[in-house]
C-alpha cells in the first residue's frame, strides 16, 4: 500500500532554500589573487592551488544544488495545487482534474 | 651600502589572508548546516526519497571546504608569525652588517695613515673586531633566511596536505584552465608595437583559445560564440610546442632549476615559438632563383614537417598498417623495448624536466599533451607519473 506524507508548502520552501544555497556557493570568495599577499616561495604556490583547484567541483555542486532546489520548488508547487484542487472538488462534489 | 637585503613581504597581509579564509570557512560551515538541516525535511514519498538520495553529495563538498579553508587559515597564521620573526632578524642582521661595513670603510684608511706601530696595531685590532661583527651579522642574516625558508616549506606542506581531499578538480581540468588564463595574460604582450611582442601575443592568444575550446568540450564551460569570435584560434597549431617550451623553461638536465613564475614560463615558451616563426618567415635569404627551399616562408615551415628525412640506412620504412607484422617478426620482447623507448622519448624525458620545474611546469606539460593529443594524451599523464615514480623508487 502506497503511503505518502507530503507537505507541499514545506517542500516549496525547501526548494527555495536550496536555490539560496546555490547562490551562496557561487559567491563564496575564491580569493583570486590572495596568494599575492604572501612572499615569493612555495607557500604562495600551494595557497594558489588550495584556493583555485575546486572550480569544477564548485560549478558542479552549485548546479546540482540549484537543480535539486528547482525540482523541489516545482514538486512543492504541484503538491499544493493538487491538494487545493482535490479539496475544492471534494467540497463541490466534482471529480478532481 | 649593504648587500644584505630585507626579506620582502608583509606578515600583516598574511594574517589578513588567513582571517579571510577563516571567515570563508565559517560561511561554508553555515551552508553545510543549512544543507544538513534540509535533508531532515519531511518529504516521505517516492520522489522525496529520490530527492534525499541526491542530497548526499553537496554536504560532503561543503564539509571538505570547511576543513580545507580552516586548515589553510591556521597554517597561514603560523607562517605569518614565523615570517615576521625571520624578517625582523634579517633586518637587524642587515643593520649590523651595514654598521660594520661603514665602520670598516672608515677604519682602513686610518690604519694606513697611523703615525706609529702601537696606533696601527690598535686600529688593526679594532678592524678585526668589526670584521668579526660583519661575519656574525652575515651568519645571522643567513640563519634568518634559513628560518624563513623552513617556515615557507612547512606552510606549503600543510597547505598541500589540506588540499588533498575529495573535492580537488582533476589535473586535466586544472591544466586546461591554467593554460586559458595564463595564455590570455601573456597574449596581452601582443598589444605592444614590435614584431616580437606581436608574434608572442598571437601564439599565447592561440594557446588560451585552444584551452577555452577544451573547457567547452570536456566540461561544458563557457560559450561557443565567445570561442568562435576569437581570432587567435588561428595559432592553435603551435600551442603544444609553446607549452612544452614553457614547461621546461629554467630547467636543464644538470644543475639547479631556476625558480620561474607562471607568466615568465609562458612568456619564454611563447617567445621561443614566436622566435621559430620569425626565423621561418625570414624572406629572401632562403629563396634561390630556382624557387624557395625548406624554411622559406610559411609554406616552408609546413614543408619542414611534411617531408621526413630520407632513411639513409636503406631499411624499409614501416607504415602503421605493417607494425603488427613487424612486431611478430621481431618478437614480443623487441616490441616491448620499442614501446618503452617510444614512451620514454615521447613523454618521460619531458616529464622528468617538468618534475624538476615544480607543479606549475607539470601543469604546463599536461596542457601541452592535452593540446597536442586531446583527451587520450591527457590520460597518458597518469601512466607517465606512475612510470617515473616506479623508476625513481628503483634507483633509491
Amino acid at each position: 500500500m502506497t503511503q505518502m506524507r507530503v507537505d507541499g508548502a514545506d517542500i516549496q520552501a525547501l526548494g527555495e532554500a536550496l536555490l539560496g544555497v546555490a547562490d551562496d556557493l557561487a559567491t563564496v570568495p575564491t580569493h583570486a589573487g590572495a596568494a599575492e599577499g604572501l612572499p615569493p616561495g612555495r607557500a604562495r604556490g600551494a595557497l594558489d592551488t588550495l584556493l583555485g583547484n575546486w572550480m569544477h567541483v564548485r560549478h558542479e555542486t552549485a548546479k546540482q544544488v540549484a537543480d535539486l532546489g528547482q525540482a523541489a520548488v516545482v514538486a512543492g508547487t504541484a503538491y499544493v495545487r493538487v491538494e487545493d484542487q482535490t479539496a475544492q472538488s471534494l467540497v463541490s462534489g466534482q471529480d478532481a482534474p | 651600502m649593504s648587500s644584505l637585503e630585507r626579506l620582502p613581504g608583509d606578515p600583516d597581509l598574511i594574517h589578513e589572508t588567513a582571517q579571510a579564509l577563516a571567515a570563508a570557512a565559517e560561511q561554508l560551515g553555515g551552508l553545510t548546516d543549512v544543507v544538513y538541516g534540509l535533508r531532515e525535511a519531511h518529504w516521505d514519498s517516492l520522489a522525496g526519497r529520490q530527492f534525499a538520495s541526491r542530497m548526499t553529495g553537496p554536504p560532503r563538498v561543503f564539509s571538505a571546504l570547511v576543513r580545507r579553508y580552516g586548515l589553510a587559515a591556521q597554517a597561514l597564521h603560523t607562517y605569518a608569525d614565523a615570517f615576521a620573526l625571520a624578517q625582523r632578524h634579517s633586518a637587524l642582521a642587515a643593520e649590523r652588517y651595514d654598521l660594520a661595513t661603514d665602520t670598516l670603510a672608515a677604519l682602513w684608511p686610518l690604519v694606513g695613515a697611523a703615525g706609529d706601530d702601537t696606533e696601527r696595531a690598535r686600529l688593526q685590532a679594532s678592524c678585526a673586531q668589526w670584521q668579526q661583527c660583519q661575519a656574525d651579522a652575515e651568519a645571522s642574516w643567513y640563519a634568518a633566511l634559513h628560518d624563513y625558508r623552513a617556515a615557507d616549506a612547512r606552510c606549503a606542506a600543510q597547505l598541500d596536505a589540506a588540499t588533498r581531499d575529495a573535492i580537488t578538480d582533476s589535473w586535466a581540468y586544472q591544466a586546461s584552465h591554467f593554460v586559458q588564463n595564463e595564455g590570455a595574460r601573456v597574449a596581452m604582450v601582443g598589444s605592444l608595437p614590435s614584431p616580437w611582442t606581436k608574434a608572442i601575443g598571437v601564439v599565447a592568444g592561440g594557446l588560451s583559445a585552444s584551452a577555452m575550446v577544451a573547457n567547452k568540450v570536456f566540461y561544458d564551460e563557457g560559450s561557443w560564440s565567445g570561442i568562435g569570435a576569437s581570432a587567435a584560434l588561428s595559432a592553435v597549431g603551435s600551442s603544444g610546442r609553446v607549452l612544452k617550451y614553457a614547461a621546461k623553461a629554467g630547467v636543464s638536465a644538470i644543475g639547479p632549476a631556476e625558480e620561474l613564475g607562471l607568466g615568465s614560463r609562458l612568456l619564454r615558451g611563447a617567445r621561443a615559438e614566436a622566435g621559430g616563426r620569425l626565423t621561418a618567415w625570414k624572406p629572401s635569404s632562403h629563396v634561390t632563383v630556382d624557387g624557395p627551399t625548406f624554411g622559406a616562408g610559411p609554406a616552408g615551415r609546413a614543408g619542414r614537417h611534411a617531408a621526413p628525412p630520407a632513411d639513409l640506412s636503406g631499411t624499409k620504412v614501416v607504415r602503421w598498417g605493417q607494425v603488427s607484422v613487424r612486431k611478430a617478426q621481431a618478437g614480443v620482447q623487441a616490441g616491448r623495448d620499442a614501446a618503452v623507448k617510444s614512451f620514454e622519448q615521447k613523454y618521460v624525458a619531458d616529464y622528468r624536466l617538468a618534475l624538476r620545474g615544480g607543479p606549475e611546469a607539470q601543469k604546463l606539460l599536461y596542457g601541452a599533451w592535452g593540446v597536442e593529443g586531446g583527451l587520450q594524451a591527457y590520460k597518458q599523464a597518469g601512466k607517465v607519473r606512475a612510470y617515473v615514480a616506479g623508476r625513481d623508487d628503483d634507483r633509491t
